[in-house]
């Protein structure tokens, strides 16, 4: 008799729905003054990309080379540079291009490495193993050199940078969802699903994938930082985007040149980069804790 | 035993090589227009000013005019033995070319792989040991500024700081010319992603280790946290360390990319940039694949050196 | 008893501070045990008998756990009050201890000679030969055959039984004044099982040891020990000799813990056995929440409103055997 009461208490807990257990999570996630730090300097910088024609004070390309050089100052408040174009307003576009080049390159590294590294997982065998060594050669060249070849070759426009910039994000994205879905495929409820006759496809859509999604969304934080460095640097040799498009790597690039008397050049969009970084990079910390509370090593 | 797993492991990273090859020698005919003008040297613009018989030549010279296995096949064969033809700028074989900057780039790497250790594993030993004050939050602090700065950046803040506003170190990184300080500011760049990134897998492994049963088997034993920490956690914890190691070394060399060209050390680095700038296709080529064998070697070496290390994978 | 005890607890308070909130894992325990004498404390997971004996070496990873109250007298000596240093001292060599996970326990790095001499190197200052020496007799006493060669062995390539035999000669080697015994043999075979305990008692009666037998396994107890603590939920619940508490129970827990038990004469009778074998209903109750009164109420066929409102004094129902009981169970 006891036992029964024991028992229809615990079934007459609310289970949580979707959304309530989703919004629990956030504030756990929030609870954390760090993770509400990272969140909140990423939505800053979003923001700033998405209304930056509208917050910046100068247009972005008002040459005026009698006024180059400038210093820091209330008109300019990150100086001017050779042109006389105000950085803060070049910074400011520039947040702009380094993020939609980097949010690109990452969504179109997340579908197509996530279905190529899912269906290697799931299936394994032979094409299993050809995928990951396609992806292991791919792996062993290091990506900035595999996205300068690329763009060296293809030549620096806009869409073979975001390919040369997707390639590298492909083979992650693979890797790290075959190694999920690996664990995940030989758990009994996928045993169980395939007892009931279900389909592969219902099977790894459905009930392999959203159990995989941890590490590929932790990843995908790590790497929006990763990708716009690389552009970023791409751009600082020359091999980015061609001026006059403002972009980060290549203002720090020019403003290396007069790096001894006018180091405000490079070192404001450069600390904008670090910003951009360290919110990508602390964001993906949190979301790692967050979704994986043991710590493991999943990135 | 060991030798077998050894030779075994070696024979399965044959074919990595040959795809890093064909990766390279696709990326030769991934050029928009002709390979034997791409070969030469010239823009696509510039195609109609093409002197015939010499593109005729290189064609000829490159074996472009045979069929497209025929080339990869030769060409991967000739790769194999180091022969990757003449750079168009210089007319030195490009064979030549790597060669020359590859002592530098290794020795480059040597230095940042040394340092970026040293200081990644006492930051996390620290952090993991002082968890949760400020010794940790310190740590960490380095360890997420680390992560988070550009390295191309970084290397003009050094610069301008230790070469113009306090003038203690050359700016360029020319052993022949300043010996072995001009390695300091590189190395130190390259080595800050890779020593932050071992801190934190560092500290991770040892908190973990700390909180198994056999820290507390020591503990009862009597031990003092000195043997505690670095005899019995460190030799445990290590090991993951090193597979990042491992894997840190493609960065490291990616890294050392930029920032050879930064400080003009004539690297494999500063090689591939100058042939991009030049076009000079064969030079590209060749400057990939040595660094991508150089990283599939590199991660070869961090598999045996795992398995000489941890008795368990020794069987 | 006649002579002093060697080790003797007195009100021992360990909490937990997690984010749920305050755990008292270890809620006013007291007991104490002599020279030559093994200690059983007996209870399911999570009722506090391994925080307790851990809280003896001061072994309770802070944070998130911390001793806030109660003493831990050591030939009279205040152990949660004496130094790090001096502790250090008093671990391996006059306490020592074996856990449950033999495989987990050892360093899997480290040679067993290695693991065994560290000790003896720590606390008799001999050099490292004279050590290993010592280790080898040692993986002779707890009959490990080859001992030499397991000397240079690693951990990984011994089961579970000699891992345990391992662990035990560590716990042995400077010959302690006391041996706690942490669910030594709970992830061995039965067979093992029986090996270890013959093990240890040929050893307590060698150096005339004190045991603390920490397990959830009444049938070891009735082997191996001579008085037993009964704890549920951070508390003692009931303490007699081993005798008194087969004859007569004095708690409702420990009647469950029994009847939990296969025992021969239940199978021997014309009711199927299985309907003879009750569980105790429920699960140890979540620390941070304890009820008001008796912890053991809601699983308690027994309970009354006293039980749920007041808590039970642990006092002497009969002379030797005390309970914590509202209840006159069994008598």
């Amino acid at each position: 008799m006891k036992t029964d009461q024991l028992n229809s208490k615990s079934h007459n807990e609310i289970i949580p729905g979707k959304w309530a257990r989703f919004v629990e999570g956030f504030r756990i996630f929030l609870s954390e003054r760090l993770n509400a730090f990272s969140l909140g300097l990423t939505v800053f910088l979003i923001l700033v990309a998405v209304f930056a024609p509208w917050i910046a004070p100068h247009p972005y390309d008002q040459v005026n080379p009698s006024y180059g050089m400038q210093p820091p100052s209330f008109e300019h408040l990150m100086g001017t540079d050779q042109a006389g174009r105000d950085i803060l307003s070049r910074v400011l576009i520039g947040s702009r291009i380094s993020l939609s080049i980097g949010l690109i390159a990452v969504i179109i590294g997340l579908f197509s490495g996530v279905l190529i590294g899912g269906f290697s997982g799931y299936f394994g065998g032979l094409i299993d193993e050809f995928v990951m060594r396609i992806v292991e050669i791919f792996m062993s060249v290091p990506g900035i050199v595999m996205a300068l070849a690329l763009v060296a070759v293809l030549g620096p426009s806009l869409p073979f940078i975001i390919l040369a910039l997707s390639i590298r994000r492909i083979t992650q994205f693979a890797r790290i969802t075959r190694g999920a879905v690996l664990s995940v495929k030989q758990q009994d409820y996928v045993m169980a699903c395939h007892g009931i006759g279900m389909s592969h496809i219902r099977i790894f859509f459905i009930h392999v994938l959203p159990n995989c999604a941890a590490p590929i969304i932790v990843l995908s934080s790590v790497m929006l930082g990763n990708v716009i460095l690389t552009e970023s640097t791409l751009s600082f040799l020359g091999m980015g985007i061609q001026e006059p498009t403002p972009s980060w790597g290549t203002m720090i690039a020019k403003g290396n040149e007069y790096l001894t008397f006018a180091p405000w050049v490079s070192v404001f969009p450069g600390l904008f980069l670090f910003l951009t970084m360290l919110a990508f990079n602390l964001l993906g910390d949190g979301l790692r804790d967050h979704l994986d509370p043991r710590g493991g090593n999943i990135v | 035993m060991l030798i077998f797993i050894i030779v075994r492991r070696l024979i399965f990273s044959i074919p990595t090589i040959i795809g890093i090859g064909t990766l390279a020698f696709m990326l030769g005919h991934l050029t928009p227009g002709d390979p034997a003008i791409a070969a030469l040297g010239i823009d696509i613009e510039g195609y109609s000013n093409v002197d015939q018989a010499e593109v005729e030549r290189v064609r000829k010279e490159l074996g472009l005019d045979k069929p497209i296995l025929v080339q990869y096949v030769s060409w991967l064969g000739n790769a194999l033995v180091g022969e990757f033809g003449r750079s168009y700028v210089s007319s030195v074989p490009v064979a030549e070319l790597v060669f020359e900057a590859l002592p530098s780039t290794l020795l480059l790497m040597l230095v940042t792989m040394a340092l970026a250790v040293i200081v990644g594993i006492s930051l996390g030993i620290i952090s993991a040991i002082y968890r949760g004050r400020w010794g940790d939050y310190l740590a960490r602090l380095i360890t997420i500024v680390g992560v988070s700065t550009p390295t191309f950046w970084f290397a003009i803040i050094l610069m301008l700081l230790f070469a113009f506003v306090f003038p203690i170190l050359p700016i360029t990184g020319d052993i022949t010319q300043h010996g072995l300080k001009a390695m300091i500011l590189p190395s130190f760049t390259i080595a800050l992603h890779p020593a932050a990134l071992i801190a934190r897998i560092m500290r991770s492994s040892m908190l973990e280790v700390l909180s198994q049963e056999m820290t507390r088997t020591a503990t009862a034993k009597g031990l003092s946290p000195q043997r505690i920490y670095l005899v019995h956690a460190f030799r445990n914890a290590v090991n993951p360390v090193i597979t990042v190691v491992g894997f840190q070394f493609a960065n490291l060399l990616g890294g050392a990319v930029a920032v050879e060209f930064i400080f003009s050390l004539p690297g494999l680095g500063s090689l591939l940039i100058e042939g991009i700038y030049e076009k000079d296709i064969l030079v590209i080529q060749g400057a990939v694949l040595v660094i991508s064998v150089a990283f599939a070697l590199s991660n070869l070496a961090v598999d045996i050196l795992y398995m000489l290390i941890d008795p368990r994978i020794r069987l | 008893m006649p002579d002093r005890p060697i080790l003797e607890l007195r009100d021992l308070q360990t909490n937990f501070y997690t984010r749920q909130g305050v755990a008292k894992a270890v809620d006013h325990v007291s007991y104490s045990v002599h020279a030559g004498e093994t200690l059983a404390v007996v209870g399911e997971s999570g009722c506090g008998k391994s925080v307790t004996s851990l809280s003896v070496l001061r072994l309770i990873p802070d944070p998130p756990g911390k001793i806030v109250g109660g003493s831990v007298l050591f030939e009279g000596e205040e152990l949660t009050e004496v130094s790090d240093q001096r502790m250090r001292e008093i671990r391996g060599n006059d306490i020592s201890m074996i856990f449950q996970e033999p495989m987990s326990s050892l360093n899997p790095m480290m040679t067993i000679g290695n693991q065994i001499s560290e000790a003896l190197i720590q606390h008799f200052g001999i050099s490292k030969k004279a050590a290993f020496q010592k280790a080898e007799e040692m993986l002779t006493v707890v009959h490990i055959p080859d001992a030499k060669k397991w000397l240079h062995g690693y951990p990984h390539e011994m089961s579970g039984g000699m891992c345990q035999r391992v662990m035990i000669a560590m716990a042995i080697c400077c010959n302690p004044k006391i041996l706690i015994a942490d669910e030594p043999t709970t992830a061995l075979d039965v067979t093992i099982q029986a090996q270890i305990l013959k093990l240890m008692e040929q050893l307590q009666q060698k150096l005339n040891t004190a045991i603390i037998f920490i397990t959830h396994d009444l049938g070891i107890v009735a082997e191996i020990a001579q008085r037993v603590v009964v704890m549920y939920a951070g508390r003692k619940v009931e303490e007699s000799t081993v005798r008194q508490l087969f004859a007569q129970p004095k708690h409702p827990y420990t009647v469950g813990l029994m009847t939990a038990v296969p025992r021969l004469e239940n199978f021997l009778e014309e009711e199927s056995a299985p309907s003879r074998l009750t569980e105790i209903p429920g699960a140890v109750p979540r620390l941070y929440n304890l009820p008001a009164g008796c912890a053991f109420v809601n699983r308690c066929s027994f309970a009354t409103d006293q039980c749920r409102q007041e808590k039970p004094p642990f006092e002497e129902k009969s002379p030797g055997h005390w309970a914590a009981c509202w209840q006159e169970i069994g008598s």
